[in-house]
This record gives C-alpha cells, structure tokens and sequence, in this order.
C-alpha cells in the first residue's frame, strides 16, 4: 500500500507542494522561535558567563526580590563601607565599584542606538584579577583622570569610535564631552550587541552618576584558601542593615535565570503566533485531504473493489499524509532556521543588535518542529481518511460522487453550534474568572464551531457577496459566483482558513482601538497638564537639576513631578499582600495638573495614603483601615487610608512626596507635569522648557498633543508587530485559496475546456477564477471580522474595570481588512487562473 | 481545408494524424465523417473548428485562414462562427437549460433574439426544462440542449464529435431528425463525426477517412451502402 500511496503523491506533484508548503510555513515559525530565542539565551549566557568570574563575593545595597523586576536601578551605599569590609579576615583585596547609565551622543546631540537594550557606565577597575575587562596595548590605556572614557570595542566599531576622539555622553543628570583613551575588550571577546559600556576614572564615575561619596558595590577576592562561601559568611556576619552580599556564583545564577524568565516569555508569546499559523495550516491540510479523497473517489473505490479493506485504505490515506508531513517537516526545520538568521539579521537592521554567536540548533527543537509537522498533518487527513474508507465499492461505478448528503447538515448544524456555545462559554469563564489561558481556548473552540457552521451559511454567502459580479461581468462572473456555491463544504473550509487569521487582525483592531481611545479619553478628562516631562529611557526618570531649573521659569503655574516605586502592601490581619506601584505626588502642585478626584481632598494625602475607588473594592479595604507598607529598600511604615481617588492612573494608590523620598533611594521623577501660567502661549512655554532640556539629552518634553499623538504611535507599533506575526498565518491561509482552486480547476477542467471551445477567450476564464478566489477570500474575511470584532468587544467589556472604558470599533479599518482580502484572493488565483486559461481545450474535452 | 496534415509527437514516435487531406464543407449540407479508430476522424473535425492547428496547410472559415489567428481571434471566431456539440460532457452543471443554450451569447455579452430562441426550444420540445439543471435532464435532452446551444449564435459551422454516442437508438433517432431538419429548414451547414452508419445515413455526404487520408465520399447515402462501403474497406 506504501508503494501505491508515494505513486499517487509523485502524480499530483502541484497539490503536494501546495500542501506542503502550508506545514513548512507552521514548522519554520515553531522552529525559528525556538532558534532565535535559544540563539539570543546562547548570546547572553556567553555574555555573563564571565561576568562574575574575579568576583568571589560581592556587596551591595539590599532590594527586596519584589522590586528588582522591572526598571534597572543603581541603588547605593555610603563608601565608609569599604574599609570596614576590606578588613574582613580571608579578603584579599576590596574593590569599591560605581555604575550608573551612561550613553554616547551623536554629532547632533540624539542618542546614540535605540533606546532600550542596557546602556551602562562604571568606574574603571585597575586590579586585572577583578576586572574582566581589559585594555590591549594597542587600544590605547584605561582612563585614569577626569574627562577621559574608554569605550568596549563592539560599540567602538559599531559606532566607528577610535581612541583620541571626543565623544558626548548623556547621563541622567546631563552630558558631557570625553576624551576616547582606549577600547576596553571582554576576557571573552564577547560583543555586547546593541549595550554600551563606558568605563571612567572612579571618582570621576561618582560625579557623572550623581553619586559622590557613594557605592553601588564592593568587589572582594578572597586570599588562598578561603572559599567565597566561607568569606560570604564572614562578610555577611558585619554587613549593616540595608546591605547584601553574594558569591560570584549566586550572582551569575541569578542574572540567568531572570533573563531565561525573559526570554521564555518572549518563546511563548513566538509558539502563541507559530500556533496559530499551524492551525489554518491544519484546516488547510484536512481541506486538500479532503478534496483528494473527493477526486479519488473512483481510485479508491476501485482499491476496494480489488479487495483492499477499509483499512488499508484508511493506511494508505494516511501514509500519504505522513509523507507529505515528513518531507515537509524537514524542510520547515530547515526554514525555520533560515527564519530565525533573518530575524536576526533583520532586527539587527534596526538597531536591535543582541550578542553575537552561532545559531544554536538544539535537537529538542528539530525533533520538536518535525513530530509538529508530521502529527498535524497526519491528524489532519484522518478524517477524510475515513471518508475514503468508507467509499461502497459500487462507487467505482457511478459518476458524479461525492454531494454533500442532507442529512449530515443537521448533524454539523447541531455539532457546531454545541462547539461555539463551548467556545463562548470557555471565553466567558476565561474573561470573567481564569485567565488567559480560557480565553484562548474558548477563542479556538469559538473558531473551530464557526467552521463547522460555516457551510451552512457558504451557499447564501456566495450568492449575496456575488450578487454584483453577473451584473458587472456578465457569465464569467455568474459562473464564479456559481462555483463558490457549489461545494459550501470547500468554500467554507477555504474560507475559514483566512477566517482565523482575519479575526485576530480584527481583534487586534478592535482592542487597539478601545485601548487608544479609553487612554486618550482619561487622558484628556483628567491631566490639566500643558506639558509632560519625561525620560525617553526606562531605566532613568527625569533628571532632578533639570526639574529643579524649570522651576525656575517664570511662565509656569506650577511643576508638579510624580515619583512611583514598587511596594509590598499588607493589611494590619495579614489577610492582603499585594506587590504593587505606587505613586508620590506633591499635594500643593498636583491638582492644576491632573484631576485627580481624591475625596474627602488631596490634601488627605499628607496624613496617609489614598486609593482609587475600584481598588479599595478589589482588596476590601476601606478609609480608616490601616496598611504596612515595605518599600525596596527594606524599610516600611504604617500608613492609613486617609481618602479615595478617582483616577488609577500610575497604578491607583498615592502618597505623599515628602514621604516617598523618606523611603525610596530612587528619587528622579517618572513623569513632571507642567502647567503654564494663563497668558503665556503654550508654544512660548515649550520652547523654554525645551531650550533647557538641551543639556539633558535623556529628558523629553512634550504637549499634551504630542504626548497622545506619543502614545498612539506605541500603540500603532505594537499592533504592527503583532499584524506582522499573524501576516504568516493570513499567508498561509491565501495558499489555501490557490491549493483549493488548483484542485477544483482540475476537477473541472472538462467544463473549463467546454467554455474555452464555445468561445469564452482567456481572459474571461482568469477572470470567472479570480472573481471565485475573491468571494471565497471576503467570505472568510468577513466570518473573520465579525468573530473578531465579537472576541474585541467581549475582552474590551471584561477589562472594562479596568480603564477600557470606551468601546471603539475601528470600521474603516476592518472594512479595509476585507478589502485586502479581496485583494489576497485576486494573488491567491493568479497561478490557478493562469493554467486554468492555458489549459489545451482537446485534452479537456477528451478528459476522461 | 487545404493539404492539412497533422503530427503529434515528434521524430520516430511521431503520429501523423493527418496525411494531406483536402476537404471543402458546403454551405448548407449536413457532412458525415467516418473511419475505423485511429483514422484522424476526430482530428479532422477540431482543426476544422479551430480547436486544433495543423502543422502544415490551412483551414479556413468564412474565408479567414484560421493559422493567421491568435487564440484570442480564433476564440471569438468559435464563439461566433462555430457551434459544437459534443459526445459527452456538453452543458455546464451550475448553469441551468436556459442559461447553457444562451451560453455563447453571454460570453459574448451579446443580446438574444427571442424569437430565435423561442423557436429553437420549441422544434428541440425544450420549453418545459429551461429550468432544470443538467443533471436533472435525460441524456437526450441534455443532448437536445447541446444542439440548442450550438444553433443559438447562427454559426456557418455546426461541428458535432458523436452527438448519439451515449444515446439509446429512440433518443439518438430524434436528436438526428432535429439536426436534420436544422439543415433543410434554416440551411444550417453540419460536419459529424461518427462510426455508425446508421447515424451517418442521415447526412447528405459520407467522407471516408482511414490514415489520415480520405479514401472516398459517398452522396446521399443510405445505412446499407456504408455498411458496404466499409465492408469492402475492411478487405
């Protein structure tokens, strides 16, 4: 049966090569997500690999294991510590330590390389057993006065920096110009990516950063034969309150393991899209099984006939798939890999450099990308497999099989309703309760009952988005819009392929949409605020001296900075513990700039805290209760709820100033909220503002019209990548509009040739294809926008709470979705119109 | 048709389908083609409808040389000076009777006469299927609607490849009678191609083929003198 199976697939070379390429597509994306993620852990573990290597034990200030997600922070110590540490029996030398941000300039004054990846700088260290950095000859030597900086040597040649160039460097409280002194290269050679490090003269570290007389770590190596465990023990024994130490070890262990947590989530949310790209590949599968099965009827039949059993037949189906799903397999693990240096390469275009190195093919990820493959494809044909065994001998006989038969529809009516009300049910109990994890799989059950319904519906469909085409193309288009009706089993399946894709778009349209309205809705109701100060980068806030000199200028009502941190809350009866942000306010300043809506007055802020309303619900907390607070850096207070707030902007929970800076190292603002004085132009007030922020490269000031026109452009961006994710599943779907018309044309290529001989010329064939391919495509589009608008409105109503308050629904938008996949449908039936209208009218009509 | 001559294939393998033949269709005349398999019959008739092209000589329609086409004229010519019927496989399943006797028209987007039409369908006894889809028709009738459709666009040429060939003798009989009576009644000029005599007994002419070669014609004839005929062929 094996034999018969690969000679059947080798005769229909197109339809395997257009199923095939279905699953190459799902594998490649599988397998490039896991190249790529396990390329870029390579890339970093490489890059700490050695980067704790001369440290035996290391101090620094304490953070509790709560506040160290997120935002970089230096926080640091008073440097009277390191005599007292370096007298700890067993330490061979201590080494006091400064790092804080730094990043290079261009000509212009702009930033040097995108914003994001780590830009450090630290003070150099002379001791070469400690420092893992080292400076060749050649390169120049190690800065050893002020206004001097050596640069690693993968930003150098990144940048084309050479040694006795000046360069600026931005620091969160302003820039300045360096001389380049030397390239500082890793023990490891290791190229950083798109990081920065700048190294500088220690005392001059603690000036730049802000930080005189402060530490942000002592390095200590241990004398001969004491373990850095034993020496952690005797540092630990006269570490003050506030302070932690850590074997070299323990350090690298943990560098590693938050950065896998990173990264995982990154594969994850990669595996979610190659997912989605395997299911319509899936429905694509099954579709061309099915159609096959369809066309072989005869073959089948005859097969049986002969006397093969309904299994073997059921095998031979099956062999075929697994052959198809095998070879196809193997290229998509090649593909993948491919993918994954393209993706590479590609975001090293755009400045998104990660750590170099080779791509690393593990075997889980091949084994991984071919079992995918294979089981889909194979679960795939099962059921046309099925079918096919199931075809009476007799039918050898009869022409014209495979009608749909009437009594099946009551039953698929039946089975996909049941699966959409589980669909919805699960997205339901997922919004309402569970979590994500519901919701995608009620989205899937949702998706998978609408394609069972779908044929239902293709045949009504088909007539009403036809409608237009006889009127406009005369018989070709009656006959396009015929064809589309007359196998709603194949159209529907066709289209529900597109279906999926369509939906999330449309998802994604839909929550973007409410998401930038809500935002840009409580924006404008509630921040009074003519201009916004910001850092462009995450890891700084907004430089202190610059706050204090806008303060200075005369043309403001007021300035009014907001400072958050992360905090661990608890109630008095321990009953509540909640890690979240918190925000500190200046209570004179903050009312001209933002609507707060606290009750009884923002003024209650200075005796305690005050909490937004919903959140007060959430926790069942109440004004008078009593909360600890415990802040990152050890320390906590007992603070009262003192009043309510309306506004849950910065996460909903404000506290004083002067309190904030009591109990948090980290004092630069996250945002400076400016108000300009009444009969100043807003223009006027931005220019001076602005002038002042030229020597703060890191500080961004902007209108209230550009801090929304700021947001919609993270919002457009982030819908874009993750259009450009779900483009290959959309893809995918369009080769399963050509594979099921190259298979129908074959199936009807006798009629093709009976039109060609009565006289329709070439052209009218291409176009009566291409007008079925544009129905089927805008059928699936529009089942698509329609599910997902649906799942759109349904997370939107769920996150209502929390400050989705506006349902927007992006019409132009969608409709321009099923535009385009008009659009797909026409590329879809180019090859298939194409061979349709070349077929020889002889060879057609003799067909048999 | 002028010295046609015909190949498939090429060198040792080659076919020649047709050896030089010379054939010129009256106006008017209902011509049967036959030869034993293999002859070229089939051959003969599509490049005589322009759905195949000679490898030497020329066919010509109306008095256009059908090698000096391309296949977007030669296309519209079919559509407008050629009608067809077919042995099998003749009408389009999605389209009803109606839509399948007007289909040359509409691919041309051209207006009906309906008079025309409604002559057509009523000698053919059609008027109360224009309806039914092609699979809801008997094999004669949907033979009967092939005929409609190719006398629909008034051609100069009816070309017919078996039209009874799946057809019971009664159903075959009539079908005969219409295209008959298309010939004597309206003057519409049909080539057949067939192996039964009895069906070539309708015809006005016979035109014996045998290896691509035409060995004789035979006027008015009658199913006996074929039956002869080939009989004295086959010694």
């Amino acid at each position: 049966m094996l034999r018969t199976a690969i000679k059947g697939m080798w005769a229909h070379k197109l339809r395997l090569t257009l199923t095939a390429l279905s699953i190459v597509l799902g594998v490649a994306f599988v397998v490039g997500s896991y190249v790529f993620t396990d390329t870029i852990q390579d890339g970093f573990d490489k890059l700490f690999g050695d980067a704790f290597a001369g440290v035996d034990v290391q101090v620094e200030a304490e953070v509790l294991d709560f506040a160290q997600q997120g935002a970089e922070s230096f926080p640091s110590f008073d440097e009277g510590l390191l005599d007292q540490i370096a007298s700890v029996p067993g330490v061979e030398t201590a080494v006091p330590s400064v790092s804080g941000f730094a990043q290079l300039l261009d000509a212009e004054g702009n930033l040097l390389g995108i914003t994001g990846p780590p830009k450090f700088g630290f003070s150099w260290v002379e001791d070469s057993k400690v420092n893992r950095f080292s400076i060749l000859e050649a390169d120049g030597r190690p800065p050893t006065a002020s206004g001097e900086v050596a640069v690693d040597t993968g930003t150098a040649s990144r940048h084309g920096i050479s040694v006795g160039q000046e360069v600026d460097v931005a620091f969160e409280n302003g820039k300045g110009r360096f001389l380049v002194v030397g390239l500082a290269s890793s023990v490891s050679q290791t190229d950083f990516g798109t990081s920065s490090l700048l190294f500088f003269e220690h005392r001059e570290t603690q000036r730049l950063m802000g930080l005189e007389g402060q530490l942000t770590a002592i390095v200590l190596r241990a004398e001969e034969g004491v373990s850095p465990e034993e020496l952690l023990q005797r540092v630990e024994a006269v570490l003050p309150e506030g302070l932690t130490a850590a074997t070299g070890e323990q350090l690298e262990q943990s560098v590693v393991e938050e950065l896998e947590t990173g990264l995982g989530f990154f594969n994850t949310a990669l595996l979610v899209f190659a997912a989605v790209a395997i299911l319509v590949g899936a429905f694509i599968i099954q579709n061309t099984f099915r159609i096959i099965v369809a066309q072989r009827l005869r073959e089948l039949a005859l097969l049986r006939a002969i006397g093969a059993t309904s299994r073997q037949v059921i095998r031979m189906v099956t062999a075929e798939a697994a052959l198809v799903g095998l070879v196809a397999s193997a290229l998509g693990v090649g593909a993948g890999i491919l993918l994954a240096y393209g993706m590479r390469e590609a975001l090293d275009l755009f400045g998104f450099s990660f750590p170099r190195g080779d791509l690393v093919v593990e075997t889980r990820t091949i084994v991984l990308g071919m079992v995918v493959g294979v089981v889909i494809t194979i679960a795939s044909a099962l059921l046309p497999a099925i079918q096919a065994s199931s075809v009476p001998p007799v039918a050898a006989l009869r022409v014209g099989a495979g009608h749909t038969k009437r009594a099946s529809l009551r039953r698929r009516a039946i089975i996909g309703v049941l699966v959409t009300f589980l669909g919805v049910a699960g997205l339901v109990v997922g919004l309402v309760w569970l979590g994500i994890t519901w919701v995608g799989a009620g989205a899937l059950f949702l998706f998978l009952g609408v394609a069972i319904l779908a044929p239902l519906v293709a045949r009504p469909a088909g007539s009403f988005l036809g409608w237009p085409l006889p009127r406009l193309f005369g018989l070709p288009g009656l006959l396009a819009k015929e064809n589309t009706r007359r196998q709603p089993r194949r159209t529907a399946a066709t289209a529900s392929a597109l279906m999926i894709g369509i939906a999330l778009v449309s998802f994604v349209a839909v929550l973007s949409s409410s998401i930038r309205d809500s935002v840009k809705q409580s924006l404008l109701e509630s921040f009074a605020a003519d201009l916004t100060i910001t850092s462009v980068n995450f890891n700084t806030g907004v430089s202190e001296e610059f706050v204090d000199e806008v303060s200075q200028l005369d043309d403001l009502a007021a300035v009014s900075p907001v400072r958050v941190g992360f905090v661990r809350i608890t109630t008095a009866d321990e009953s509540v513990e909640v890690v979240t942000n918190i925000a500190a306010i200046d209570p004179v300043t903050v009312e001209q700039v933002w609507a707060t809506g606290a009750e009884p007055g923002i003024e209650a802020v200075v005796e305690g805290m005050i909490v937004e309303t919903n959140q007060m619900e959430e926790w069942g907390w109440a004004v008078g209760d009593t909360l600890v607070l415990e802040f990152p850096s050890g320390e906590s207070a007992e603070l009262d709820i003192t009043g309510t707030l309306a506004s849950e902007a910065f996460g909903g929970i404000l506290i004083s100033e002067e309190r904030y800076l009591q109990h948090y190292d980290l004092t630069a603002p996250a945002v400076v909220f400016v108000a300009v004085e009444e009969g100043v132009a807003l223009e006027e007030a931005q220019r001076q503002v602005q002038d002042l922020a030229a020597g703060y490269p890191l500080v961004q000031v902007q209108s209230k019209s550009d801090f929304v026109a700021d947001f919609e452009n993270q919002i457009d961006q982030l819908v874009t990548i993750f259009n450009g994710l779900l483009a290959l599943a959309i893809v995918i779907a369009i080769l399963g509009i050509t594979n099921t018309l190259a298979l129908s044309i074959t199936e009807r290529i006798r009629e093709i040739g009976l039109l060609r001989a009565v006289g329709m010329v070439r052209r009218q064939v291409r176009r009566m294809i291409r007008w079925e391919a544009v129905i089927v495509a805008v059928f699936g589009a529009v089942l698509g926008v329609i599910l997902g608008g649906f799942l759109g409105w349904a997370v939107r109503l769920a996150l209502a709470d929390d400050g989705l308050e506006v349902f927007s629904l992006p019409v132009t938008q969608l409709l321009i979705y099923v535009a385009l996949a008009g659009v797909a449908g026409v590329i879809a039936a180019i090859l298939p119109a194409r061979s349709a209208s070349r077929i020889k009218i002889l060879d057609a009509i003799a067909y048999e | 048709m002028v010295d046609g001559v015909k190949i498939y294939g090429e060198g040792e393998t080659a076919v020649r389908a047709l050896r030089g033949v010379s054939l010129s269709i009256e106006r008017g005349r209902f011509t049967a083609i036959m030869g034993p398999s293999g002859s070229g019959k089939s051959t003969l008739l599509h490049t005589l409808a322009g759905l195949d092209t000679l490898e030497e000589g020329e066919v010509f329609i109306d008095g256009t040389a059908l090698s000096t086409l391309k296949d977007r004229q030669l296309t519209l010519l079919r559509r407008e000076k050629v009608g067809f019927v077919f042995q099998t496989f003749n009408l389009i399943p999605t389209l009803n009777a109606e839509e399948n006797i007007l289909l040359p028209l509409s691919i041309a987007r051209e207006d009906v006469e309906r008079d025309w039409f409604n002559q057509i369908v009523e000698t053919l006894g059609l008027g109360d299927r224009l309806n039914h889809r092609p699979s809801q028709l008997s094999g004669g009738q949907q033979q009967r609607v092939a005929v409609a459709r190719a006398l629909m666009s008034r051609p100069i040429i009816v070309c017919a490849d078996e039209p009874t060939g799946n057809l019971d003798s009664r159903a075959s009989e009539e079908l005969l009678g219409f295209i008959r009576s298309a010939v004597d009644d309206i003057d519409q000029t049909v080539v057949m191609v067939t192996h039964d005599p009895l069906v070539a007994a309708f015809a006005d002419e016979v035109v014996f083929l045998d290896d691509g070669r035409i060995t004789s014609r035979m006027a008015d004839p009658d199913a006996d003198a074929i039956f002869d005929h080939l009989k004295s062929l086959g010694e």
